[in-house]
């Protein structure tokens, strides 16, 4: 089979300071190790995610690229080595940034230490040249620091405009047409769907190149002329004819893929949406995919933390509920009431967990919360749909009884900033939003519209699944917002 | 690579030492136990980090162990894979070349640095790491320096003997040269094989009663024998090693040559060997006559072998000779003064007023710069009366200056005098200078002189060095001084000048050499000084005649205790017996 993208391994190797353009799944990665293999010295390769590093460092190794001849690093992991061994140069007063301005701070030190020249030697003896992956979540202040290093070295960035949805929360991030293009000139486009092809799927790859042309363009988004592997649902506006539909639909596409992956990418800015959907589900087996640094988990820390004697199982019964169906904390509570007071109520039914309950209350074991959560979780009765926001709950008491002194709260920090590096591990069922799952790769797809999604919102959407994608909206033809 | 700073704590004879050298040539000179070989020593300590040291108690300052040697080196220009990011690209420091000044970070404005340290605590176990403030201040185990790049900072040393380095030893730099060891060692087996071969083709007679002797023995005793007993060489016992084998003249070991040429071959060996690295030389002049002293350094300074193109070499070398300083430029030479341990190096060139004036001292005294104490005389006839005295004063069993440490220069008059003096004063030596007075030195230079420490002896009342002999002298050693300037510079010379000087004193000539008592008087005295210093043929502007006069005046001192010339030259005495 030839290969179109041949030569843009070679020019990318030899590129002074260029950009090229990657639809997903053309085989980015790929090109980057092949250009990493064919060029001249050692090349620095940035990426923002520890998978991402992962993809990277697996796919050189596929290629037996030797590791003297690259450095893969993230973004933040980069900045901070550089600022934090010249703090005097960049001026950067910490060495572990938590919040979201502290690592700004770092990337304004970098992009200041980097311009004065300092590390001007370092940088030059170290690299013959730099790649950086998914351009596209670049923020403006690492677009600073990548502008700083294209002063001494050449440079390439590989992203897609097309995939750039955030965080609404979080930083925007760097405008492809007024930031990205004049500094790192398009070099070069990667359009083959190797994802699609590799998989013996052209159809599917055929239909999402044409969707990609009509995004790009500013088109409507037509499913009345669809292969086979997309589906299409109808959604009623009535909200529970829509649910029952959702859920119908999930649970048909589940049957289909059998057990392959799955995922079910709804409302991105509604979490609690989401969530709600995946409550429904839990029998199934679907959980919901968290955002990192959840907030919700910070706050249940902090209420279960504040309650002492009832007041604090009430809370833990609480968290236990919004995680898992199957519960009963109405007849949990008073089945712990009743044995505190000599009754008998409700032993059947939770057995040795009352006991545990007690223990809550009364506050006598270390470590009763995290035993009634796993006592609960073992039930055959109940199904958890957030695993990942109640095993986190489980590392932070675990580690919570380590240490002396340290609040619940605090914990969390560390377990959630521990999952963000290494990685999370998403269920064969999960339930996710667009920010949430690029970059991710599944068998089958469920998209429910939402009025919200953009066009960069169902670019991503619809590019996750290789097998098969069910699209759920109130007409076959519509327009993604602005 | 080069050394750009050099700090050395409680390291031998030095309490503490800071020292920016030059990118190539420092010539380190300076009297006995100024710790010019310890700054060497320290240096090689530093940059050739083993599994083993061979440090004692007394390689600390004062034996006070409680307080570790500390030994730091900034390297700049340094080699691209040493400054990556994976090796110690995060450790540089900056080089500050105009301030002399090593800052913490690199920056722009700055040539990136590295800074090797060694410590040595009363474990005596030496640590050799990467250092820097800011991997002091994170505390914990420093990062160490990895084996390969530990070779390429390594220095070469030639010192007072060469020889090991003209056979296939361990440390030699003959291992350096050429191909790698393989390929010797192939060539070693073959000829410990060659060796055994030829052994058993050889007369095998003597051993040929013992060996029979033994195989019969070992059949009493029932031991099975394979073949046939015979003495052979052992595998084991005659190995030959790379150690056994050296460089050969014909059939004459090179180790034989002198101490001077074995030492002028290894060195060429070990700069074709290490390529720009730096060197370290103790006496440089060790075993060479001057032309061939000439011949090294020329060599050193420029590196010539093949015309190879490698920039020059940092080399660190001490002298003695002043045939040495003579050839070296002011750049290239630093004094090395120690007081209480505290060590200081300081350059000639960067100490005069200027690189010109620098160099001239260096050419015209290069054995000032040897001694410890100066004694500057204004031009050569105080020169000449210094040596004079001194050798008068030696006769009589006082002490010599030599064996004061003083030497006597010549200052090249004026204002030459003051300008070498000066120079001589900031670079760390103690000056005292005897001068004319009958032309005045600008007193703002005689000033800054005194502020620096140095010692001033003149003669009172505006009278040259002459003048002032003439008028002090006893009448018998004026007389005998004309009769010594009579005889070198002739007669009739001798008696125009003297008739010249007459008239402008008017006084009454005179027809003859024949100087009677009646002569005198102080006008007449005052008329021979003139005399002796005519423009034309002067009596004894010039070094040996110079000493004549010191020696003619010398033994009648005693006999004009209160006269100014004896009372200059008794607190000069002083000056060199303090």
């Amino acid at each position: 089979m030839t290969n179109p993208d041949a030569d843009i391994a070679q020019l990318v190797a030899s590129l002074k300071c260029g950009s090229v353009v990657a639809a997903a799944g053309c085989g980015k990665t790929e090109q980057i190790a092949r250009a990493t293999q064919i060029a001249e010295g050692r090349r620095l390769i940035l990426t923002h995610t520890h998978a991402g590093v992962d993809a990277l460092r697996t796919r050189l190794k596929i290629h037996k690229v030797p590791s003297e001849k690259f450095r893969i690093d993230t973004i933040a992991g980069w900045c901070l080595r550089y600022a934090a061994s010249f703090p005097w140069r960049s001026s950067l007063t910490y060495s572990s940034p938590r919040s979201n301005e502290e690592w700004n701070a770092v990337y304004e030190a970098t992009a200041r230490l980097i311009r004065s020249d300092a590390v001007k030697g370092v940088l030059m003896s170290s690299y013959s040249g730099v790649f950086v992956d998914e351009y596209q979540d670049c923020s403006g202040l690492q677009h600073q620091v990548i502008k700083a290093i294209a002063g001494y070295l050449p440079i390439c960035v590989f992203g897609d405009p097309l995939q750039a949805i955030f965080d609404f929360n979080g930083q925007k991030p760097v405008d492809w047409d007024a930031d990205v293009f004049p500094i790192f000139g398009k070099a070069g486009e990667l359009t083959t769907p190797w994802r699609w092809s590799n998989a013996g799927n052209t159809e599917l790859a055929n239909w999402l190149a044409g969707i990609r042309l009509t995004l790009e363009q500013g088109g409507n988004i037509d499913l009345t002329s669809r292969p086979e592997c997309v589906k299409w649902e109808g959604l009623s506006s009535d909200p529970t004819i829509r649910q029952t539909t959702i859920v119908r639909t999930c649970i048909n596409v589940m049957g289909m893929a059998n057990d392959a992956p799955l995922i079910v990418i709804a409302d991105p800015a509604n979490i609690n949406a989401r969530t709600s959907l995946a409550q429904k589900l839990a029998k199934a087996g679907f959980s919901n995919i968290e955002p990192f640094g959840s907030k919700h988990l910070y706050e249940f820390a902090t209420k279960i933390d504040a309650a002492k004697g009832f007041p604090r199982l009430e809370k833990a019964l609480d968290f236990i509920c919004a995680c898992m169906v199957g519960a009963e904390k109405t007849d949990f509570l008073k089945a712990v009431k009743s044995h505190a007071s000599g009754g008998k109520c409700g032993t059947a039914k939770f057995g040795d967990l009352i006991r545990v309950g007690i223990a809550v209350v009364e506050g006598t074991a270390e470590n009763a919360v995290l035993e009634l959560m796993q006592g609960f979780n073992g039930k055959k009765t109940t199904h958890l749909f957030r695993r990942e926001l109640f095993f986190s709950m489980c590392s932070a008491l675990r580690i919570n009884a380590t240490r002396q002194h340290d609040e619940l709260s605090d914990v969390i920090w560390d377990v959630q900033n521990r999952t963000r590096h290494s990685g999370r591990w998403i269920g064969k069922r999960s339930i996710g939003s667009t920010l949430l799952v690029k970059g991710l790769e599944f068998d089958h797809a469920v998209i429910i519209h939402a009025n919200n999604m953009s066009r960069k919102d169902w670019y991503v959407a619809l590019t996750r699944a290789t097998t098969s994608v069910t699209i759920l909206s109130p007409s076959e033809c519509f327009s993604p917002s602005a | 690579m080069r050394i750009v700073f050099i700090e050395i704590q409680n390291y031998r004879g030095i309490k503490k030492l800071d020292w920016a050298p030059t990118a190539h040539v420092n010539c380190l000179i300076g009297p006995g136990d100024s710790t010019k070989t310890t700054i060497l020593d320290a240096i090689e300590l530093a940059l050739n980090p083993r599994s083993y040291t061979l440090a004692d108690d007394s390689d600390f300052f004062n034996l006070e162990v409680e307080k570790p040697i500390c030994i730091t080196v900034t390297l700049a220009s340094l080699p691209t894979e040493l400054r990556s990011d994976d090796r110690y690209g995060m450790h540089l420091r900056g080089w500050n070349a105009q301030d002399s000044k090593v800052e913490d970070e690199p920056n722009g404005n700055l040539e990136d640095a590295l800074s090797v340290r060694v410590t040595i605590d009363k474990s005596l176990e030496a640590r050799w790491s990467i250092f820097n403030d800011r991997i002091e201040k994170e505390g914990g185990d420093p990062p160490t320096i990895r084996y390969k790049d530990a070779k390429q900072m390594a220095t070469t040393r030639l010192g007072a003997y060469a020889e090991r380095h003209l056979g296939w030893g361990r440390q030699s730099v003959l291992t350096r040269i050429g191909e790698g060891p393989d390929s010797v060692n192939l060539q070693l087996a073959e000829a410990s094989r060659a060796a055994r071969e030829t052994f058993r083709k050889s007369n095998q007679n003597i051993f040929e009663v013992i060996v029979s002797r033994i195989e019969q023995l070992g059949r009493k005793f029932s031991v099975p024998i394979r073949e046939k007993y015979a003495a052979e060489l052992d595998v084991q016992g005659v190995s030959i090693t790379a150690g056994g084998i050296s460089l050969h003249d014909g059939k004459l070991p090179l180790r034989r040559l002198g101490t001077g040429s074995s030492r002028l071959i290894v060195s060429a060996m070990q700069h074709d060997a290490g390529g720009s690295h730096i060197a370290l030389i103790d006496e440089v002049e060790h075993g060479l006559e001057p032309h061939r002293i000439a011949r090294l350094l020329t060599h050193l300074k420029s590196l010539d072998i093949d015309e190879s193109t490698v920039p020059p070499s940092q080399i660190f070398m001490t002298t003695h000779s002043p045939v040495v300083i003579h050839e070296l430029t002011a750049n290239d030479i630093f004094t090395v003064r120690s007081s209480a341990g505290v060590t200081e190096v300081r350059s000639v060139a960067g100490t005069a007023k200027d690189l010109d004036s620098a160099q001239r001292h260096l050419r015209r005294s290069p054995d000032a710069f040897l001694a410890r104490r100066i004694l500057v005389g204004e031009g050569r006839t105080e020169l000449g009366l210094l040596r004079g005295l001194d050798a008068w004063w030696s006769q009589k069993g006082n002490d010599s200056f030599a064996l004061r440490g003083v030497i006597a220069i010549n200052g090249g008059g004026n204002p030459g005098a003051l300008n070498i003096a000066e120079n001589l004063l900031d670079l760390g030596y103690e000056v005292a200078l005897l001068l004319d007075t009958d032309k005045a030195f600008p007193a703002d230079q005689i000033d800054s002189v005194k502020v620096k420490g140095g010692i001033i002896f003149e003669w009172p009342d505006n009278c040259s060095t002459e003048e002032r002999i003439f008028l002090d002298v006893p009448w018998a050693t004026a007389v005998a001084l004309v009769k010594l300037a009579e005889d070198h510079v002739g007669s009739d010379s001798v008696r125009a000048h003297i008739n010249n000087a007459c008239k402008k004193k008017l006084l009454s000539e005179i027809s003859d050499l024949v100087l009677s008592n009646s002569l005198d008087t102080d006008d007449f005295r005052r008329t021979l000084g003139m005399a002796s210093k005519n423009d034309n043929r002067p009596w004894f502007k010039d070094i040996t005649r110079g000493e004549w006069l010191g020696e003619s005046v010398a033994p009648c001192l005693d006999k004009i205790p209160n006269k100014p010339l004896a009372k200059t030259i008794t607190s000069l005495r002083l000056w060199v017996d303090a």
